[in-house]
């Protein structure tokens, strides 16, 4: 192959500047060489030792792990009708390194999510590519604002600008009470992380709030994710449902009739509870005031507390029926044939006077509960005695939490043991001074008595299911002991059926068609260890029907204002046309007339 | 030099195959360019139209042009280029002034490096380093000590050079220029200068260049991210530190072939300057270590075929040939694993771009060329074989 442009040459004769050139050049290459054995220790360094450390930076800067929110579950009550669900809606974040012309398009963003003029725009940095700008989004408006985005884009590839997506949408869900205010102390709410704060929400949260799922993302530089490096993805795991004893139409029938007695005495407060005394289900728990729990910006925090569990009043002579239940369980009084002096009125002991709001004279057992005669169980707690009395407290379950809802700060209320008493508590605490009880206690010492003795825990979650409606777990009545005979129950239910009666205390709490067992209780308040004049607590607290009771309903009006205050005008009312709609509600049968006419009559 | 001549009898046989090896190597480091590109350019599809396509034709036909060179440098006797080596070197600096023409010049973030030629973009720089090695091979091979023109022959090469320099530093090509005055220094070190005169010229004109750099607002302040890296990670040493990224976060065995994160522009050029990164976050600590010794045995082979060279001459051309690719793989190399300031170097062979692989290509085609004309001593003799005398490779 002897190419024209190609004659080989003569080699030259090696002279001495060859040579030396020669060693000069294996010395240029001893250097290449050795700078390659410094980029390959440099190599080594890089990614076998420090590998660690820079896997960790990339991981950290390509990787995002985003949280899936799981559905929270549900609160029905016990028809499934739901009282606290959640829907589906929309959390927006804000990319700022993609957002072009920030001063135009920040200001259209605060017009369209209905912002305050440069509120947002104080707040945009561009370093920060997730500022969440709303959450609780509609579709509807997750629509608009995909619009915008879009309209946006148009505009700035136009423009020449570099048009990347600025709005990230994620789903997120929002908590709504069908009921609003119904029951919304009972049922509570959630605070600004989405746990539940008071009521059923906190009691049960661990059943309602679900597992929330993750995902790993990796994105490009832009934010955009990398869809071929999609890592881990679990899926969240939705809520319970909790199914409550509660019935929304009790509550609601139970609601209106203390929005009535509002409306009429326009009191401190209002406490009403109704309870199946037999399983001691809650059917409602109402109170006033109250808070709509789905308008959180009008709350007031001293109304969002469940009074009915942990505010202690001072029951006044609902309470008799501790006593009552005492003095016939040790058969110490028989109901009808042991007559008591009731002192016309005045009886002094330990040097004080004892007044009734009656003078009356020699009574039957009977007739001082009729009257609700202050001497006459003044002298029945002398006869018990003070360990009995405080015996027969504990046993009906005062002076302990019931326990029906945990985490409510449900109070135990105040019962001394006897050796804190002053000489004068044992005439005081048999007609309900000196201690004080919270709604729920006494409620459920009344359901006692309807049980035919055997003292029950009130209940009000009834049963949980996961999402797909399997029963995971079911609640039933408990039955915690026995506190007096069933024979006691019946003579107790049968003076309490004779405070209903025309000439009793609770004449007007009688419902047509029902016998009714009460009591009314007229309590003065304690300001700073002193009773005061013209504050009262006004409640009743019966069960019907008293052959075969359903259900237990209590009424605490606090402070009503006006002339009347007196249980049996105020309370005991509201009693009759609560108790008679309930009575409807639960398809109870009446004994003579259809509770339909007796309502036609009553509207006469 | 008893010695070497001795060495040279012993290893005739190597010899006859270090053509061969050149070659292989240059071709392998090809090819994993290629398979690189393909992945680090993937993601042009998912962006962009499909921009892969006329990425990858436009290297392939660089390729072919590369290869179409390296066979005409390899056939023309580089002693017929050394006679005109002065002209060439004319050429070459015409078209580095073509550069600052505008219509013709195409600049990139404010430095003028580039001639547009029918949609391709020629960086005359490249071609002018074999021109200017060509130039001062034919000054330098037969200065003569003593004589009394003894510096003549230094001082044109130091006006040459000085040309060059000043024409690249004003187009901001601040690694070339530091590349060519390399270059000069070689030549003075091959030509016979005393060493007492190296390092105070070399010492001098690293000093002038990184002087420069300060004095340039661009420049200066990727010199001092360098100089405090660990400061400024999203600012100027930015894409240095991604590079580390890319490299540490492939670990040993990588996170496979096209697999790549950093490539999803976090880490800017990553289809240039910024492949090897790439290939060590795919590939892993085997895949960068083969490259390193792929490169370092090209290096080898490269400089064994010079100290093989016929007459000085040869040596010159090819041991200024392969310092300039040398230099260059380490000054990459050097930037991307972080050890020197952010220089735009490309990586020979591998990275994406013309110019430079015709550059090494047509090196690769002066070595060959050096190689087929070695001395016969250096050679099996073939005549005993019974073979005709040819030059073979």
């Amino acid at each position: 192959m002897n190419s024209p442009l190609f004659q080989p040459v003569v080699p030259k004769k090696n002279n001495l500047s060859t040579d030396r050139a020669r060693s000069r050049a294996l010395v240029v290459f001893a250097f290449l060489s050795l700078g390659f054995t410094v980029i390959s220790l440099r190599l080594l360094q890089i990614q076998l030792f420090e590998h660690e450390k820079y896997l960790e930076l990339a991981t950290t800067v390509h990787t995002v792990r985003k949280v899936l929110p799981p559905k929270r579950g549900y609160i029905v009550d016990c028809k499934n009708v739901p009282l606290a669900q959640s829907f589906l809606t929309y959390k927006v974040r804000l990319d700022g390194m993609n957002v072009q012309e920030p001063a135009i398009t920040i200001q259209e963003l605060e017009e369209l999510l209905g912002l305050e003029k440069n509120s947002l725009l104080q707040n945009f940095r561009r370093m920060d590519r997730s500022y969440l700008l709303a959450k609780g989004l509609s579709e509807e408006k997750v629509q608009k604002l995909e619009a915008f985005e879009k309209e946006k884009l148009r505009q700035w590839k136009k423009k020449r600008l570099p048009a990347e997506h600025f709005l990230t949408f994620e789903e997120d869900y929002s908590r709504i009470y069908p009921c609003g205010r119904e029951a919304a102390p009972l049922i509570g709410y959630l605070d600004e992380n989405g746990k539940g704060a008071a009521g059923v929400e906190k009691a049960m949260n661990e059943w309602l709030e679900g597992t929330p799922g993750e995902e790993w993302i990796e994105k490009d530089v832009f934010g955009k994710e990398i869809a071929a490096y999609r890592g881990l993805e679990v899926k969240p795991v939705d809520g319970c449902n909790v199914s409550l004893t509660l019935d929304s139409v009790i509550q609601h029938i139970v609601e209106e009739g203390i929005d009535r007695v509002e409306k009429e005495f326009s009191p401190n407060g209002i406490m009403a509870i109704v309870m199946n005394p037999k399983t001691g289900e809650i059917l409602a728990m109402a109170q006033r005031p109250s808070f709509d729990p789905n308008r959180r910006e009008k709350w007031n925090i001293a109304f969002l507390k469940n009074k009915n569990l942990t505010d202690p009043v001072e029951p006044g002579s609902i309470f008799k029926i501790v006593t009552l239940s005492g003095v016939l369980e040790e058969k110490i009084f028989s109901l009808d044939n042991s007559p008591i002096n009731c002192e016309n009125g005045a009886f002094f002991y330990g040097g004080k006077p004892l007044h009734d709001s009656h003078p009356y004279g020699m009574l039957s057992v009977r007739e001082v509960v009729m009257k609700s005669s202050n001497i006459g169980f003044a002298k029945m707690g002398l006869e018990l005695g003070e360990n009995r009395l405080y015996h027969y407290a504990r046993a009906f379950g005062f002076g302990e939490p019931t326990g029906m809802l945990l985490g409510q700060g449900e109070s135990p209320g105040i019962l001394y043991p006897p050796r804190l008493w002053s000489k004068l508590s044992i005439t005081r605490i048999p007609m309900g001074q000196e201690i004080a009880v919270t709604p729920i206690q006494m409620i459920r010492a009344m359901a006692a008595i309807a049980n035919h003795g055997y003292l029950v825990k009130p209940m009000i979650i009834k049963d949980i299911r996961n999402p797909q409606g399997k029963i995971l777990r079911s609640f039933s009545p408990v039955i915690i002991r026995r506190v007096i005979s069933e024979r006691t129950a019946k003579l107790v239910t049968s003076a309490l059926v004779s405070v209903v009666s025309p000439k009793g205390t609770g004449a007007k709490a009688a419902i047509m068609g029902f016998t009714v067992a009460g009591k009314t209780g007229t309590a003065q308040k304690a300001v700073h260890g002193n009773y005061v004049k013209g504050k009262y607590i006004s409640s009743f607290i019966g069960f019907l029907p008293a052959e075969d009771p359903e259900f237990v309903l209590m009424i605490m009006v606090d402070e009503p204002h006006g002339t009347q205050y007196y249980a049996a005008s105020v309370a005991a009312p509201a009693f009759s046309y609560i108790g008679s709609e309930i009575a409807q509600a639960l398809n109870l049968t009446p004994k003579c007339v259809p509770a339909q006419a007796i309502r036609i009559e009553t509207e006469k | 030099m008893q010695e070497l001549d001795l060495f040279y009898q012993k290893t005739k046989k190597i010899n006859q195959f270090s053509g061969y090896l050149l070659v292989a190597i240059a071709l392998t480091l090809l090819s994993i360019g290629i398979v690189a590109l393909f992945s680090a350019s993937g993601k042009f599809v998912l962006e962009k139209e499909s921009q892969i396509s006329s990425l990858m034709l436009r290297q392939f036909l660089w390729i072919a042009i590369g290869l179409f060179s390296c066979l005409i440098f390899s056939l023309i006797d580089y002693h017929k280029l050394l006679q005109l080596s002065s002209w060439l070197l004319i050429l070459g600096f015409f078209l580095l002034i073509l550069c600052f023409v505008p219509g013709i010049g195409h600049k990139v973030h404010g430095s003028s490096r580039w001639i547009s030629v029918g949609g391709f973009n020629v960086e005359p720089s490249e071609f002018s380093k074999i021109f200017i090695s060509l130039f001062f091979t034919r000054i330098l091979s037969n200065a003569k000590k003593k004589s009394l023109f003894y510096m003549s022959p230094f001082f044109t090469a130091f006006v040459t050079v000085g040309l060059f320099v000043s024409l690249l530093i004003i187009s901001g090509d601040l690694g070339s220029s530091l590349l060519y005055f390399m270059v000069f220094v070689l030549f003075l070190y091959l030509g016979g200068i005393s060493l007492k005169w190296i390092l105070p010229i070399l010492g001098s004109g690293i000093l002038f260049v990184f002087i420069v750099a300060l004095l340039m607002p661009e420049r200066r302040s990727r010199l001092l991210a360098f100089l405090a890296m660990d400061q400024d990670k999203e600012g100027k040493s930015y894409q240095v530190w991604q590079s580390l990224i890319a490299l540490g976060s492939g670990g040993i065995s990588g996170l496979g072939l096209g697999n790549s994160r950093q490539k999803m522009f976090y880490l800017p050029e990553s289809t240039t300057d910024f492949i090897f990164p790439i290939i060590g976050e795919e590939l892993g600590l085997w895949a960068t270590l083969l490259i390193v010794g792929l490169y370092l045995s090209f290096i080898l082979t490269a400089g064994w075929i010079s100290l093989f060279a016929p007459d000085k001459e040869g040596l010159m051309i090819g041991t200024s040939l392969t310092s300039l690719i040398g230099m260059q793989t380490l000054a990459n190399l050097g930037v991307v694993t972080g050890l020197l300031p952010n220089k735009g170097f490309p990586l020979p062979f591998i990275s994406y771009g013309g110019s430079n692989l015709v550059f090494c290509l047509m090196s690769v085609g002066l070595l060959l060329n050096i190689h087929r004309q070695r001395p016969p001593e250096f050679r099996i003799k073939v005549e005993e074989k019974g073979a005709q005398r040819s030059i073979n490779l």
